[in-house]
């Protein structure tokens, strides 16, 4: 039984691509930068009494910086929550328009899991978790570790809470069988 | 709790995907440097201390003009040395200043 809640936050494992394109452009950058000093801007930022700032910023830096940008905005994006009353996943928090969905255990339909080779190599992978709702899949934990633990641990608390509900409605049933019978 | 808390302040340490961004923002800011980035102080005021001192050494004297050039007038102070006072009269501040400006 889940008591507290527990973020499971997106791993950066899962993002290895962006992190492997992001060392290469920082190699790229200084390179580049050294090969053609002309791409390093200078400019005077802002004076303050007879002392002025100047800025020498190279252009080429923006690659890397622009590729860890987005790999982060990707990583920060996304909180998926499991708590005592369901599953929450909420995306779109460092942008303009945010979804939060939220799934009671009791409406679960099937919690699939889905990993590739590599993924299964570094222990992470997409919880998948579909409600009897809708027919696609209403939630999509990506890129969290220890998947299968995951999957695990939600289906025990779908099959907990569904024996309870089936209970609780079974019991109103055998009362009314016994008040008749008597 | 107070926002600025040792908990607080801790709490990006403690977490791997928190330390992991640290981490690979330092590296940005290590290949900023790499690249030639800088932020450098410029003094607007040295040149002009520049320009002060070596102006007049470096100008050309014309032998012509120097002669016309027009003589500075001693410095009171210079004169309060100078002068000689008689010895009947009185010594005071004010009067030295009206004899310095000539009154």
């Amino acid at each position: 039984m889940i008591r507290s809640e527990l973020v499971i936050p997106k791993v950066w494992r899962s993002e290895l691509k962006g992190v492997c394109l992001f060392l290469f452009c920082s190699v790229l950058s200084v390179f580049l930068s050294a090969t053609f000093p002309g791409s390093i801007i200078t400019g005077k930022l802002f004076a303050i009494g007879s002392v002025t700032l100047v800025l020498s910023l190279p252009l080429f830096w923006f690659i890397p910086f622009i590729t860890i940008l987005f790999t982060i905005i990707r990583i920060y994006n996304v909180r998926y929550v499991i708590d005592s009353r369901g599953i929450e996943s909420k995306t779109g928090i460092l942008s303009m328009h945010q979804r939060i969905t939220r799934v009671r255990y009791e409406d679960i339909r099937s919690i699939e899991l889905e990993q590739t080779l590599l993924e299964r190599m570094m222990d992470i992978g997409d919880v998948e978790i579909s409600t009897a709702a809708t027919g696609a899949v209403e939630i999509i934990f990506q890129g969290i570790a220890a998947p299968q633990e995951v999957q695990d641990m939600l289906q025990r608390e779908r099959d907990s809470r569904q024996r309870a509900t089936a209970r609780a409605n079974n019991r109103p049933a055998q009362d009314t069988n016994t008040r008749v019978n008597a | 709790m107070s926002l600025i808390s040792t908990k607080n302040l801790v709490a990006p340490l403690t977490n791997m995907v928190h330390m992991i961004t640290i981490l690979l923002i330092a590296i940005t800011f290590a290949v900023l440097r790499f690249s030639g980035a800088s932020i450098s102080l410029q003094s607007s005021s040295a040149p002009i201390m520049d320009s002060r001192t070596t102006t007049p050494i470096v100008a050309p004297v014309d032998p012509g003009k120097q002669a016309t050039q027009p003589q500075r007038a001693p410095a009171p102070w210079g004169q309060r040395e100078n002068s000689q006072k008689p010895p009947g009269q009185k010594k005071g501040g004010l009067d030295d200043i009206e004899k310095a400006l000539g009154l």
